[in-house]
């Protein structure tokens, strides 16, 4: 079962709160007011009136209200998630909490929560997006291939963006979610040799034979099984793409044209010169709104390292061209992205 | 020659499984992430689009969470020993309010309890205006779909750019989103106010089950 916290604080002492000026002289009433700031939660307020019989004769640590333990708020506070997500539950983990003393009698109780949801790993998620066209790409079953496999595209998106490769390293047994990532891993693996092989016969009169001298592959040493061609070891993207993340730099600018997405990670993997602060990329990273992803993956994924320029990007800010440059043959979007929030243009009426 | 006709299935993020395909307003299609410069400082803009083909009578979902994660990150080595390191999160979640008719994101970061960090902004849907709090504005709504592509793009012999194998000149009707829209969550953010400076950013959507409490709550002995 996978813990899965979703909020910051995860500490959960036993909560001794001292109580300021809690003396109740003047007040028919002692209020707490429980403010939990999380609307992930939908809990937004509680007030509790205390009975006048508990109220104290004085302040302190005999006070009923010192005694209030984590445990007590973590048993009134269950959680239950809508939807099919069978026997997953959420309960609340209190962490630290802040009291204040708003006015007579009425006390301001605050306390984050970290929900804690126990998931089966498949469900961890519902949806995921960052780089775009990698699952249809490298994971869609009926992509170049006649294969029956599974399709773990739904598996993969519902993993966390961050820290499968990590995940990956520690699978010393086998569990559903390491079977997961071991399929995901596996099938990524074919689907890029799979883009990478689609030019070994740029001539399409050339033999098709896998074993030709001329029928490898651009990323890799390949290796000829059942399932065609694929790295003998693991794809040099595999675990780049397998982490599912845009990588973006807040000190560069782009437009929005800027043909930036994996500019930054091919500035490593090419091996670029670093500039005066350091960076080997050029721009923003990331993607823009009218930047032609598509070309960009395809050139790279099929062309291989070595027949992009060395020592600069294929695209961008220099005029260096891929050999040769692979895409669609659209290059824009139908109208173009507008320079003022939120850039994005209206929506045709129907 | 063959082709691979995966219309429309090919699409950016649009229908990427079975699931998402099943429920478009939790089929995220794009996320956009660049920074431009906005009086002297830098400005990180995020578009989060979902729901491939929406018309005015889509809808986000009120059972869902929308969520943009970054992470401080490091890139190291070259080649093969390229290298991506997280570290420090930041968590943008997203949900309609009871209302139905706004959207509320709460940006604040994990891990480090921070009070002043956080920030709740609440925009009205389709107010192109969207809503402003210091250090993030919010829009979120239907918009013009801004991807593009021609889902005939891998053949064999493969595409190279500008061609089109039947040999007729492109046009923009080879875009298949060419009169696609989508709902969108579009933000600004200064990297200073919100982020803690300028820095390498991993950036990734996400849906997620909106958890909502189904039980009274009982506080122990406060009775």
């Amino acid at each position: 079962m996978i813990a899965l916290l979703l909020l910051a604080c995860t500490r959960h002492p036993p909560i001794v709160p001292t109580w300021p000026g809690l003396d109740g002289r003047t007040c028919t009433d002692q209020r707490v007011v429980l403010i939990d700031p999380d609307p992930w939660v939908g809990l937004e307020r509680i007030s509790i009136r205390l009975n006048p019989d508990e109220r104290p004769a004085s302040g302190g640590p005999h006070h009923p209200l010192a005694v209030l333990h984590a445990d007590d708020l973590r048993a009134g506070l269950l959680l239950e998630l809508d939807g099919d997500l069978g026997p997953a539950s959420c309960r609340l983990v209190p962490g630290e909490a802040l009291v204040e003393q708003r006015s007579c009698g009425e006390y301001s109780f605050s306390i984050h929560y970290a929900p804690l949801c126990d998931f089966p790993p498949e469900i961890e998620g519902l949806e995921r997006t960052a780089r775009p066209e990698t699952a249809n790409f490298a994971l869609a079953q009926k992509f170049g291939t006649r294969l029956e496999q599974p399709d773990v595209r739904d598996a993969w998106n519902a993993l966390p963006p961050f820290g499968l490769t990590r995940d990956l390293a520690a699978c010393n047994t086998a569990t559903a979610r390491c079977d997961t990532l071991l399929s995901i891993q596996q099938q990524m693996d074919r689907g890029l040799a799979r883009l990478d092989a689609l030019d070994r016969f740029e001539d399409p009169k050339k033999t098709r034979d896998p074993t030709a001298v001329g029928a490898g592959l651009d990323w890799c040493e390949h290796a000829l099984t059942p399932q065609g061609l694929i790295c003998e070891g693991p794809h040099p993207l595999r675990d780049l793409l397998l982490d599912d993340f845009l990588l973006v730099d807040t000190s560069k600018r782009c437009t929005l044209q800027t043909r930036s997405f994996l500019e930054i990670e091919m500035a490593h993997i090419q091996g670029r010169a670093p500039d005066a602060d350091g960076a080997r990329h050029q721009t923003c990273g990331g993607r823009t709104p009218g930047d032609d992803v598509v070309d960009t993956l395809l050139t790279i994924t099929i062309n291989g390292p070595d027949r992009l320029p060395p020592g600069a990007p294929f695209y961008g800010p220099s005029d260096a061209e891929p050999d040769p440059p692979r895409g669609d043959g659209v290059n824009a979007p139908s109208e173009p992205a507008v320079e003022a929030f939120p850039w994005l243009g209206s929506p045709r009426h129907e | 020659m063959w082709f691979f006709a995966l219309l429309p299935a090919l699409a950016s993020d649009h229908f990427d499984g079975p699931a998402a395909s099943r429920d478009p307003a939790r089929d995220l299609t794009d996320l956009y992430a660049w920074v431009e410069e906005k009086q002297g400082r830098s400005s990180l803009a995020l578009i989060l689009d979902l729901h491939p083909y929406a018309t005015h009578r889509s809808r986000f979902s009120p059972d869902y969470t929308y969520r943009i994660s970054l992470r401080r990150a490091s890139i190291d080595g070259t080649g093969a020993d390229t290298h991506i390191s997280t570290g420090e999160a930041f968590t943008i979640d997203c949900h309609l309010v009871d209302t139905l008719d706004a959207m509320r994101c709460r940006i604040e970061p994990v891990g480090v309890h921070c009070p002043g960090c956080t920030r709740v902004i609440t925009a009205p849907l389709d107010d192109p205006n969207g809503a402003s709090v210091p250090g993030v504005r919010l829009f979120a709504g239907l918009r013009r779909d801004p991807f593009f592509i021609n889902t005939l793009v891998v053949s064999d012999p493969p595409p190279r750019a500008g061609e089109r194998s039947e040999g007729r000149s492109i046009d923009v009707t080879d875009n298949i989103l060419v009169r696609a829209s989508v709902l969108s969550l579009v933000f600004e953010i200064d990297p200073q106010e919100i982020l803690g400076g300028d820095g390498l950013f991993a950036a990734s959507g996400r849906v997620i089950w909106k958890a909502r409490l189904t039980h009274t709550p009982r506080l122990g002995r406060l009775k």
